[in-house]
């Protein structure tokens, strides 16, 4: 990876984690939103459609679709 | 009306033994305590490949302090998929399955213990089984909540062994491309989740894969989840980029590939217990293959849409899905489509 990706990821990821600093406990409301929810986005989505799809392409079902979502790196299809 | 459905499909895919269990679910279902759900999908492509499927998951909540800070949970599913090919004959089915079909059942156990509202640990087992290919998955994983829960760490490890028949094929420069009949990889991820704004919230993940028929591969991925408090809907994105190059070899049936994965989706309340989700997806595969190091090009687009109804204690799912791949290898474009309907009981 070249370096300059690597500091725009660095500073990315400091600037988001830095934020956290101002989101108190009492300002959750909307982070808590169902529809922030990873409980609600499994009633509307489906890993059918990932392990279907997945038979046409060789990195989703493997990496890709495993590490957005579910916490197996190597459940695939 | 999509209950009847999913018990006719049901009964259609796993039959009548199955059928009884899942009507007894429904019954005993109100009963105890936790989540049970039946869903049942159904796939088409304009290749004449088919694939249906009926699945049973039950997540079961078991909290320790009164207060609800340490609390355990279990979640089973079991599955079973039947893969058909219509039209021509399919010469790797037919030489492995005897046949254009095959049936494949898979079940899965996750236990999570969560410690004092913050620290997380989790531990999985999964097996599937065709009769000819058989697939096992051990995995374990921990995380933990800092910053008055605004940021959270996670770390994954899981291991997947894999029986399967030997079946050989004539490469380009005419070696004998011949996977490995056991494959074994073992996978770790390392991810972060942060409440970015009192809206926002994002999450980075890297995940190193390590097989025994290829180069390792490696994946990066981002997402964000923005709620927009006008319309109290919310826009979910993500990114994901996957390398797996390096030497290959003839245990395997494919070049170097690496990939670009895009989604965004818009949720939005309709109306008291109804949530909907419009979604968008596209991947890229670049390939150079191992023979002739040609470069190929690979790429979908999907569009799905669903819907999720809670009456009471009960949640009933719909969704529809349509994928579309550019022109293959074989000169073929695929189009398929995908629908699934589903019921839960909040017990």
């Amino acid at each position: 990876m070249r370096h300059w990706r690597k500091l725009l990821l660095i500073i990315a990821t400091w600037a988001s984690t830095y934020a956290c600093a101002h989101v108190k406990p009492y300002e959750k409301e909307y982070l808590l939103n169902p529809l922030m929810d990873d409980g609600t986005l499994r009633s509307l989505t489906s890993d059918f459609g990932a392990v279907s799809f997945g038979a046409f392409e060789r990195l989703s079902s493997n990496t890709l679709g495993a590490s957005a979502a579910t916490s197996c790196p190597t459940c695939g299809g | 009306m999509t209950a009847s459905l999913s018990l006719q499909a049901a009964l259609k895919i796993c039959g009548p033994r199955i059928a009884c269990l899942s009507s007894l679910l429904f019954i005993t279902g109100t009963l105890g305590a936790s989540t049970l759900s039946q869903e049942v999908g159904a796939y088409r492509d304009n290749q004449g490949t088919s694939r249906d499927r009926a699945k049973f998951d039950l997540n079961y909540q078991l909290v320790h302090s009164r207060a609800g800070l340490t609390a355990s949970s279990y979640n089973f599913v079991a599955s079973r998929d039947i893969y058909e090919k219509s039209g021509t004959d399919d010469e790797y089915m037919q030489d492995v399955y005897g046949s254009n079909q095959r049936i494949n059942d898979a079940v899965s156990l996750a236990a999570a213990q969560t410690w004092q509202k913050l620290t997380e640990t989790r531990v999985m087992a999964a097996e599937t089984n065709d009769q000819v290919v058989k697939s096992r998955t051990v995995g374990l994983g921990a995380s933990h909540w800092f910053w008055n829960e605004t940021l959270q760490t996670s770390l994954d490890i899981s291991r997947t062994q894999m029986q399967r028949p030997v079946f050989e094929i004539l490469d380009e420069d005419s070696d004998i491309i011949s996977p490995p009949p056991r494959l074994q990889s073992t996978g770790v991820t390392v991810g972060a989740k942060n409440l970015a704004t009192t809206t926002t919230l994002m999450s980075y993940a890297v995940t190193h894969v390590e097989t025994n028929d290829r180069p390792p591969a490696n994946t990066y991925s981002a997402g964000v989840r923005q709620f927009i408090v006008p319309t109290r809907s919310a826009v979910h994105g993500s990114l994901a980029r996957a390398v797996n190059r390096g030497r290959i070899t003839t245990k395997t049936a494919y070049g170097e590939v690496d990939a670009w994965l895009a989604e965004v989706a818009y949720l939005q309340t309709l109306w008291r217990g109804a949530r909907s989700r419009l979604g968008y997806r596209y991947y890229r595969e670049d390939e150079t293959s191992r023979a002739s190091k040609n470069e190929y090009v690979r790429g979908s687009d999907t569009y799905s849409l669903s819907l999720a109804q809670e009456l009471g204690d009960k949640v009933i799912e719909v969704a529809a899905s349509r994928y579309f791949t550019n022109e293959l290898e074989d000169g073929t474009r695929i189009a398929a489509g995908i629908v699934e309907a589903g019921i839960g009981f909040n017990f």
